[in-house]
């Protein structure tokens, strides 16, 4: 394991951050819970936050909470598919390819709730699912899975979960293309 | 603001400088000597810190008795709190995340070319996989044409030209790469195997030239059955191979294999003045060692339908000129001399060396 202090990786992958922070900001306006204190970027861990109320509404928490996963994820998936052919396929010497590779790469390192998001989330899904709520079921495996792979980042679980996405699929959406 | 009185020493002030030990309300100083006593005898204490309800968290404008309504368990006041709700964006961040937008876009813009060249690759990939080389080669040299350095579109190239007989294109193409090096892998392995068959079928057919060359049309013929059996895929070889055959035939005087080849071939190019003239030679042969005036006859037909073949190309037409003058000569004496022969007698201009 290649040990790297977290400022460093933040800031070589600020783009992520920002994306992040600015996703909970904009679910939170969108789902109206008041927010007392953003930070978009600092070196520092976190390397951003957005703290905002509470709510009991499992809808709002989970699209506050997970939001910036979602939004991450798209972002790193279109990056990387304008950029995964010239990088990984055609091997063509690219700087451009190589920049836009590297900023869907880093939305997507940054995509991963944090553990305080989680714990919202799984505070409230209990209740929410005896209720017969489907958002309440689905989200025990997904933040069960997510939880393992925030406790792995240690492991670059987040660089890899970027990597992943950043080069499978791109290559489904390609091959389902032609 | 409300009023606080330490629970420990009596002092009072405002709430807010308070502190909750152990669900006691106690000022900063109690709490700090509580909490070294809990340090000292190891064990745990609660400490909450006590939220003025009529302070304003945010402007932290004095309410007085008035306690303020609490959001998010914090007091604000009624100019402060809409601000929560609707916390603006920065103007950075809008430029940010518009500037992101724009290089979404742009790196879409972008990336099309080079997915035309990886869908012309793919496809590529999937016509020589189902070995169908020709039409792979046009997708293959778009691939190329935008990413010069792919070494799988390279090898698939090489490996499509290989093995629709264009050696010459493949050559050009696998040694114009990286002056031929490759990374080891599957198809870079089974493109060097082609490209040494290959190879080695080229300098088989270059040594059976050498040998035609030098009148050995026997070892010739044999050695151009080797190099056609490593060239499968070279078009015309088969057909080569053939007219070697029927030289050496004629040279060995077997006039029987010589019309056997010469029939065959006709069969196969019925559109050619060269393979008429070729049978018309054989027939000939055969008329010339047998008398059988039907040789003679179909001969003559032969020559007629070579002729009118040629009309159409003045190239073809001077080698149905020669090979006719022979061939005529052949049914007229019944002599069969070979064309070198025949023009040391006849046209002697030929043989000699050019000043």
């Amino acid at each position: 394991m290649i040990p790297i202090p977290g400022w460093l990786i933040s800031l070589l992958t600020f783009p992520g951050v920002i994306v992040h922070e600015a996703g909970h900001l904009l679910l939170c306006r969108k789902f109206k819970l008041a927010v007392f204190d953003v930070c978009f970027f600092r070196l520092g861990n976190p390397a951003g936050y957005v703290v905002h109320e509470q709510t009991d509404n499992f809808l709002t928490i989970f699209f506050v909470s997970m939001g910036p996963f979602f939004v991450n994820t798209v972002f790193c998936i279109l990056f990387c598919s304008a950029a995964f052919l010239p990088v990984w396929e055609l091997e063509v010497r690219d700087p451009l390819g190589w920049f836009f590779y590297w900023l869907g790469l880093s939305i997507g390192m940054h995509a991963f709730p944090s553990t305080e998001d989680l714990k919202h989330i799984w505070k409230l899904a209990p209740a929410n699912a005896r209720q017969g709520n489907a958002l309440a079921i689905v989200s025990f495996p997904i933040v069960a899975v997510l939880y393992v792979l925030n406790y792995a980042r240690f492991f670059w679980a987040d660089l890899g979960y970027g990597i992943a996405v950043g080069i499978l699929v791109p290559l489904a959406i390609f091959r389902a293309l032609v | 603001m409300l009023q606080g009185k330490c629970e420990q020493c009596g002092a009072s002030d405002s709430v807010a400088l308070f502190l909750g030990v152990d669900g006691k309300l106690l000022c900063r100083r109690c709490a700090a000597q509580v909490v070294e006593q809990a340090k000292a005898k190891r064990t745990a204490v609660e400490i909450v810190s006590i939220i003025d309800p009529t302070v304003c968290t945010q402007c932290k404008a004095d309410h007085g008795s008035q306690e303020l309504p609490l959001i998010g368990g914090l007091p604000f006041c009624a100019r402060c709190a809409p601000g929560l709700y609707a916390r603006p964006f920065p103007p950075w961040l809008k430029l940010t995340l518009a500037g992101l937008l724009v290089l979404l876009g742009l790196a879409l813009v972008h990336g099309n070319r080079y997915f035309k060249a990886g869908k012309a690759l793919v496809l590529g990939e999937r016509l020589v996989a189902a070995r169908q080389y020709e039409p792979a080669i046009p997708l293959l040299q778009a691939a190329l044409a935008i990413a010069p350095d792919c070494e799988k579109a390279v090898l698939l190239l090489g490996k499509a030209d290989l093995l629709a007989g264009r050696y010459q294109e493949a050559n050009k193409v696998l040694t114009g790469h990286k002056g031929g090096q490759f990374k080891e892998g599957p198809l870079a392995t089974e493109v060097r195997r082609t490209f040494e068959r290959v190879d080695k079928g080229l300098r088989k057919a270059a040594d059976a030239r050498k040998l035609f060359e030098a009148g050995k049309s026997v070892e010739a013929a044999r050695t151009y059955h080797e190099a056609a059996a490593l060239l499968p895929e070279a078009p015309g070889l088969a057909d080569a191979v053939g007219g070697l055959d029927a030289v050496a035939a004629f040279d060995q005087k077997d006039y029987d294999t010589f019309l056997a080849i010469a029939e065959k071939g006709w069969k196969n190019h019925s559109q050619s003045s060269d393979y008429a003239g070729a049978l018309a030679s054989a027939l000939a042969c055969k008329y010339a060692v047998t008398g059988d005036p039907a040789f003679r006859t179909r001969a003559e037909e032969i020559l007629e339908k070579a002729r009118q073949l040629a009309a159409s190309s003045p190239e073809a037409m001077q080698r149905s000129k020669e090979y006719e003058e022979r061939t005529r000569y052949r049914l007229k004496t019944r002599k069969i001399l070979d064309p070198k022969e025949y023009d040391r007698q006849f046209h002697p201009e030929k043989s000699k060396p050019v000043k």
